[in-house]
């Protein structure tokens, strides 16, 4: 068992790992966390997920673009594969902090940005039902409806696929209320959101990370507060 | 900043994309200072110059997220209004120094208003061609004809052509063979004739014509370059270029293809929109060339597969969306002159009709056009909102109406006119089934009250009007229930009382009160009550006589009373034979509904003939006719009844009589009759139904006709007494539903301008002006939908027959519609011009329009392809097309790979914080100094340097300024590799603004829109992302290729031969190659159009080749992600870059 202050180094390892994007580093750290016996959901939350906040906020400062981002979530998958099956044997069923389902709309093949939302959520401890990308509208309808999720995130890259979105949103919320509907991709604007009749915005990947933050901040003060 | 909606409105002045947040309140003048646009204007904003013509462009744009309307501008002022001819005003023309902003608009700012000309930089390069070109000209002398020789003038010509120059199996084009005659006796039997591919003949010359000229065109997404060649010796002969006019409804393809999603009409003002930018393009280089349009005997076209789509008119959608399939891949040959054309020619609005004519002919104004148009869209709800504006009773007319707009449908003239009456049923029993709001009751403004007397369809059109309009209405109904004809005449399997008491539900909802089991005695009575004035509507019941011998007898009955004993739910007996004597359609009911009573033999005589084309014709409408025959009515036509045969006092037949005539020459009803043999009709009850009239029953004074009706005004319904109108049967005789309707609403009308004090007849509205051609060419034929029935055998009691439209076939039949109104209404000018004007070059001539390769590698990319000829090379080569859209080609004669990625208008200025096409004042040469971080820019058509110079007037900064600006910002360690600012950089250049570093290019002393001219780490990231995205495509094709180095690298594209070479190297915008081996070849899209033009065999090669490249959908392939992420780092994050690496600084 490690001491506080070794665990506390361990954490920030971890942390500055995923901040740097060093995957080699990553891996290290999360085996030290192990051999030395820190839990592996604090080293996965307190350190790979903290990092990953660090991140977000360096993009929202203008310091990360996409390249480092998406090398930041390669990174942090690299610890989450040592982390993850730690978790799963030591019996701790993570709760689940909501869920979500994703996907790109129909007639649209641009992932990047739905991907990263996708990790976001995931550090968040979400449970992300992934759809992938060029998803038919009823298929959104059915997911939602087979897994209850609070939440539901379009995306659309382009235009042309953009102006499918207010029928999928209209029968979501015909079928179900109570669902939130959040919407990404370039061309999507606050306005576009407002117009669509749907409930979050995620512009781009940064705001996207923006969101996830926010819900994952949220969800942690919840939790301190418990 | 959608917080600020409330006072900033957002403006966006094309063709520049100059766009931004204007206070609301500010003129479109101030806006385009504070933006950056130049717009004319000379007298100081005072409306004397008339300088600064804008144009609104109205319509969704999706990209900005806008609705830009003129809703959203100041209205026009008197000062404003003299500069413009109404079509101007109609078409959203302004006065900018005028025109105060209110909300979101985009504006067009046209050619003469804009004060600096945009640079096109498409210039032709200088690229030997093989001259073959698809039109050449041959000169012949002709014998002169003769007497003796009566050849005539083709076969005349061709046989010349194949003596002098072996062409045979020659075809001539019909505008040409219009004007042949004319041309050889011009020409005095000396003509020049233009042969295209050999094969056909295209245009005929008087005399020697050894000039020909071509003309190609490439059309980008942002700009269109024309290239009027001479198809004898190969050369430019002239030059032109244009902004695409489309630019200002979206400027990237995926954005113009959203506009024609949601905008209808959107295809069609786009297509129009590059056919007159066309037009403008062949005047241009014919006026530079000082020759006519019309000596363009040849053209070609390349475009991206967007714009392809566009130009030929064909729907974009498909190719916006996954998996992006093109109309068509091969290349095509169209006469120019049917360039675009969908529907039909232009149209030329004459005269004051501008209504379709099912509105003109609905004798209550039904405006089937727009509320089919809402239907198509399946906007049912929204669709009879709009009838009732003019109807209460969809359900009803819907399911009786004669249909008079039917009937002049010009539709019907293509195929079959719209099945309008069936449409208003669907939208009726579309509410009727999914439920109706209770109508709000219409709150009473006026004080006079109207009495209405009968509550048949007259009575209730007329006191529906009135409510509307706020006036006290009351009906006094003598029968136990309202409804009138429409209840007791007619049969519940034609007409269900549910629909007609709902329809009825909805006028009283209204707060008309309905006062049933009251006749009313006098109509002193009602004015002495308070009533204002009264309407009549009290219908024509008493059923018409026979007058003949044994009429009657027990077992004869009147049609009439038949029906109302059945509908109000008596017990009628009848016998076994029914004979039913008269043709319309309260005959046929009588006959029908006598079977549905268990009648097993039921006749039906007439005067009238069973021709229903003739004039002579029965009354009852086709269908209902043929129904009746289904259904087992025999019916016996053209005969007159003359006596009923009786035995016993029993009915046992008719005698009758053959009748040769039953419509005079005067139009009058004056039956003829003949001697001849008759037959004679066995039955034992006969229902007469030959008429009805009113009752004869007298109210006080009031003037009626010798056969017994109402005497009134024919317009205004007035009658001999003061405030009294009336209209229905009880005037017209026994007539259809519609027609009463009609009357109620007139008298209406009548009852508002009597009240009010007016004069009847000069205060009414005028009559609608039907529009007075509708052209039809080009429209595909498509039957009508069906009216779907029950079985004949399944008639029974009172089972509705027709069973009404379906959802889906309610919108297939409305997208029927050929909108014949809207020629003449607001949008008419632009559809017009859309509707096939054409390419104006000589009329025979055809364009030839590129193959395309794959989904958006497009025919511009085949014209660089054929130009560069790769499958001709042994190297690598790595073509690249740099526009909006950039377009990659790798490989050499073994294999051709291509790919396309979404480069963004980045790299053409826009999008960026000072971005700017293009354009004089733009910055397009940048050097930062390593030591001091100083920076010095040029700016287009200026040879120094900005500190060599006075007044350096920079305005903002274009592509090939900001592809230096990067390079030059990392070599002199101001970002990173990874595109970010370095935070200690100690220089007043660099600084931080709006929560992000800039570093100013130029200050606001050295331009000329009064501010510093700054790179922002925002702009960085939208570059990085469009050099990321083709580096990637570049990368992915070498791993697809399995080569790991390029040869050589071609930057085509108009674009690539203004951009320094070594900044796009060390910025990353593709993989390492040797400077000496990177080429800019120039407009080479162009340049492939130029020699489709002139050699034949290019063509070929296009068809060939263009199926040959193997195109690869990069952001499918799985490793697209991480190659796309490291590509975005400046050159790149792991790539070595031994041809660059004394200029790089060391890898750490």
């Amino acid at each position: 068992m490690a001491s506080e202050e070794r665990t506390q180094e361990i954490l920030k390892e971890l942390r500055d790992a995923v901040v740097n994007y060093d995957e080699d580093k990553v891996v290290e750290w999360s085996n030290i966390a192990i051999d030395e016996g820190v839990d592996p959901f604090v080293a996965t939350i307190d350190g790979l997920a903290d990092g990953m906040i660090e991140v977000g906020d360096l993009y929202n400062k203008k310091e990360y673009f996409v390249p480092e981002l998406l090398m930041c979530s390669d990174a942090l998958y690299a610890g989450l594969d040592i982390l993850k099956p730690a978790i799963e044997a030591s019996g701790r069923k993570p709760e689940a902090k909501g869920s979500i389902v994703l996907g790109v709309v129909e007639g649209d093949v641009h992932d990047i940005g739905k991907n990263l939302i996708k990790m976001m959520f995931e550090v968040a401890g979400w449970t992300v039902y992934d759809l992938g990308k060029d998803v038919p509208l009823e298929k959104f309808l059915e997911e939602q409806l087979r897994t209850d999720c609070d939440i539901v995130g379009l995306s659309a890259l382009m235009t042309t696929s953009m102006v499918s979105m207010p029928e999928i949103i209209k029968k979501l919320k015909e079928k179900n209320p109570n669902v939130r509907i959040m919407l990404g991709g370039a061309p999507i604007t606050p306005e576009v959101v407002e117009k669509y009749g749907a409930d979050g915005f995620a512009q781009s990947a940064g705001t996207a990370v923006d969101e996830a933050i926010r819900l994952i901040k949220m969800l942690k003060e919840e939790e301190m507060g418990k | 900043m959608p917080g600020d909606e409330n006072e900033r409105c957002l403006v966006i002045f094309q063709p520049s994309g100059c766009r931004g947040y204007i206070e609301k309140g500010k003129t479109l003048k101030e806006a385009s200072i504070a933006l950056g646009v130049d717009i004319e204007g000379v007298c100081g904003e005072k409306a004397i110059c008339g300088t600064c013509k804008v144009r609104i462009e109205e319509g969704d744009f999706e990209k900005y997220g806008i609705r830009s309307t003129r809703e959203n501008l100041s209205p026009m002022g008197p000062s404003e209004r003299k500069f413009f001819n109404l079509q101007q005003e109609e078409q959203g023309y302004r006065l900018a120094c005028q025109t105060q902003i209110l909300g979101d608009v985009v504006i067009f700012v046209p050619e003469e208003s804009r004060m600096g000309k945009q640079v096109v930089r498409k210039a032709a390069t200088d690229r030997p061609i093989e001259l073959n070109p698809a039109v050449k000209k041959y000169y012949v002398e002709l014998e002169k004809a003769t007497l003796e020789d009566t050849l005539g003038d083709w076969e005349r010509l061709t046989k010349e052509l194949n003596k002098k120059y072996d062409l045979s199996n020659l075809t001539i084009d019909y505008q040409v063979l219009m004007e042949l005659q004319n041309a050889v006796r011009d020409g005095d039997w000396k003509v020049t004739a233009s042969v295209w591919q050999g094969k056909e003949v295209i245009k005929v010359e008087p005399g020697l014509v050894e000039k020909a000229y071509g003309l190609a065109v490439d059309v980008g997404t942002s700009t269109v370059a024309g290239y009027l060649c001479d198809l004898t010796d190969g050369s430019v002969v002239t030059t032109g270029s244009m902004m695409n006019p489309q630019v200002v409804y979206g400027e990237d393809v995926m954005s113009r293809i959203s506009f024609t999603m949601t905008n209808p009409n959107g295809l069609e003002i786009l297509n129009g929109a590059i056919i007159d930018g066309l037009n403008g393009i062949a005047a241009e280089v014919s006026a530079a060339a000082g020759i006519k349009r019309q000596d363009i005997v040849d053209m070609s076209i390349v475009g991206n597969t967007c714009m392809q789509h566009i130009y030929l008119n064909t729907d974009p959608k498909y190719i916006g969306r996954s998996p992006f399939p093109p109309a068509l891949h091969h290349s095509m040959d169209l006469k120019a002159r049917d360039w675009g054309l969908k529907i039909a020619p232009e149209v030329e609005i004459s005269g004051k009709g501008i209504y379709p004519p099912c509105q003109v002919e609905c004798p209550a104004g039904v405006n089937g056009q727009d509320f089919l148009y809402l239907i198509a869209q399946s906007k049912f709800r929204e669709a009879l909102e709009l009838v009732r504006m003019a109807i209460p009773f969809a359900g009803v007319l819907g399911r009786v109406c004669t249909h008079p707009c039917e009937t002049e449908c010009e539709r019907g003239n293509v195929d079959d006119p719209l099945s309008l009456r069936s449409l208003h049923r669907f939208i009726a029993d579309y509410e009727f089934k999914e439920g109706r709001e209770k109508a709000t009751p219409v709150e009473k403004t006026k004080e006079e009250s109207i009495a209405i007397i009968g509550s048949g369809p007259a009575g209730l059109a007329c006191a529906f009007e009135l409510i509307k309009n706020g006036y006290p209405v009351t009906v006094f109904e003598a029968a136990p229930q309202c409804g009138g004809m429409m209840r007791y005449g007619i049969p519940e399997y034609r007409l269900p009382k549910q629909i007609l008491d709902d329809e009825i539900g909805y006028i009283e909802e209204l707060g008309v009160e309905i006062k049933t089991n009251s006749p009313v005695k006098s109509l002193e009575d009602l004015f002495n009550q308070g009533y204002k004035a009264i309407f009549l509507g009290t219908g024509a019941w008493k059923s018409q006589k026979l007058n003949i011998p044994d009429e009657n007898t027990e077992g004869v009955i009147y049609a009439l009373d038949f029906l109302n004993k059945v509908n109000s739910g008596e017990k009628v007996e009848l016998e076994n034979k029914v004979a039913v004597i008269g043709g319309g359609s309260v005959g046929i009911d009588a006959a029908r509904l006598s079977l549905r009573l268990g009648v097993k033999e039921v006749s039906l005589i007439c005067l009238e003939s069973t021709d229903l084309t003739c004039k002579d014709r029965m009354p009852a409408q086709d269908l209902e006719i043929e129904q009746a025959e289904e259904e087992g009515v025999v019916v016996h036509p053209s005969l007159g009844v003359k006596k009923i045969l009786t035995e016993r006092g029993k009915i046992v037949g008719l005698e009758t009589v053959n009748c040769v005539s039953v419509i005079d020459s005067e139009g009058k009803f004056a039956p003829e009759f003949s001697k001849g043999p008759a037959p004679t009709i066995s039955a034992n009850t006969v229902i007469v139904a030959i008429g009805q009239r009113p009752d004869e029953r007298d109210f006080d004074g009031l003037d009626k006709m010798p056969t017994g009706t109402v005497k009134v005004d024919e317009t205004t319904f007035e009658t001999n007494i003061p405030g009294v109108f009336a209209g229905g049967d009880v005037v017209s005789g026994p007539a259809d539903v519609i027609s009463a309707v009609a009357a109620g609403k007139e008298a209406a009308i009548s009852i508002e301008l009597y009240l009010a004090g007016m004069d009847l007849k000069e205060s009414r509205p005028a009559p609608l002006q039907r529009i007075e051609e509708v052209p039809k060419e080009g429209v595909e034929k498509e039957a009508r939908e069906a009216m779907p029935v029950l079985e004949p055998e399944k008639r029974k009691e009172s089972a509705e027959v027709e069973l009404g439209f379906e959802e889906q076939m309610a919108i297939q039949e409305s997208q029927r519609c050929l909108h014949c109104g809207v020629y003449a209404q607001k949008e008419s000018s632009e559809i017009a011009q859309a509707r096939g004007v054409g390419i104006k070059i000589s009329p025979g001539a055809y364009v030839h329009v590129l193959p395309i390769e794959a989904g958006f590698v497009g025919a511009d990319n085949v014209g660089v392809l054929i130009a560069e000829e790769p499958y001709n090379q042994d190297s690598i080569e790595l073509i690249i097309d740099i526009g909006t859209n950039g377009e990659l080609i790798l490989g050499n004669r073994e294999r051709l790979i291509s790919a396309s990625c979404a480069t963004g208008p980045a790299f053409e200025g826009a999008e960026l914080k000072f971005g700017m096409r293009a354009a004089p004042g733009a910055i397009e040469k940048i050097e930062i100094d390593k030591e001091t971080k100083e920076a010095r820019f040029k700016v287009i058509d200026e040879e120094r340097w900005n500190t060599e110079m006075g007044d350096v007037g920079a305005k903002g900064i274009c592509g090939s300024g900001i592809i230096d600006a990067i390079p030059q910002l990392f070599l002199a360690g101001i970002i990173d590799k990874t595109g970010r600012f370095i935070k200690d950089v100690s220089s007043p250049r660099v600084r931080e603004n709006d929560d992000q570093l800039e570093y100013v290019i130029a200050w606001a002393n050295e331009t000329s829109i009064g501010q510093d001219i700054v790179v922002c780490q925002d702009d960085i990231r939208a570059i990085q992302l469009g050099k990321g995205a083709m580096y990637a495509g570049a990368k992915i094709l070498m791993n697809t290729l399995g080569v790991d180095k390029l040869d050589k690298v071609i930057l085509a594209g108009a674009f690539g031969s203004y951009i320094d070479k070594q900044s796009a190297a060390i910025l990353g915008m593709f993989p390492d190659c040797h400077p000496e081996k990177v080429y800019s070849v120039g407009n080479a899209a162009g340049d492939g159009a130029r020699m489709a033009l002139l050699n034949v065999d290019k063509r070929k090669e296009a068809d060939e080749f263009a199926r040959e490249v193997e195109y690869i959908e990069l952001t499918v392939a799985p490793e697209f992600e991480m190659t796309f992420a490291k590509s975005m780092w400046i050159p790149h994050m792991k790539d070595d870059f031994p041809n660059l690496k004394h200029l790089l600084p060391e890898k750490k």
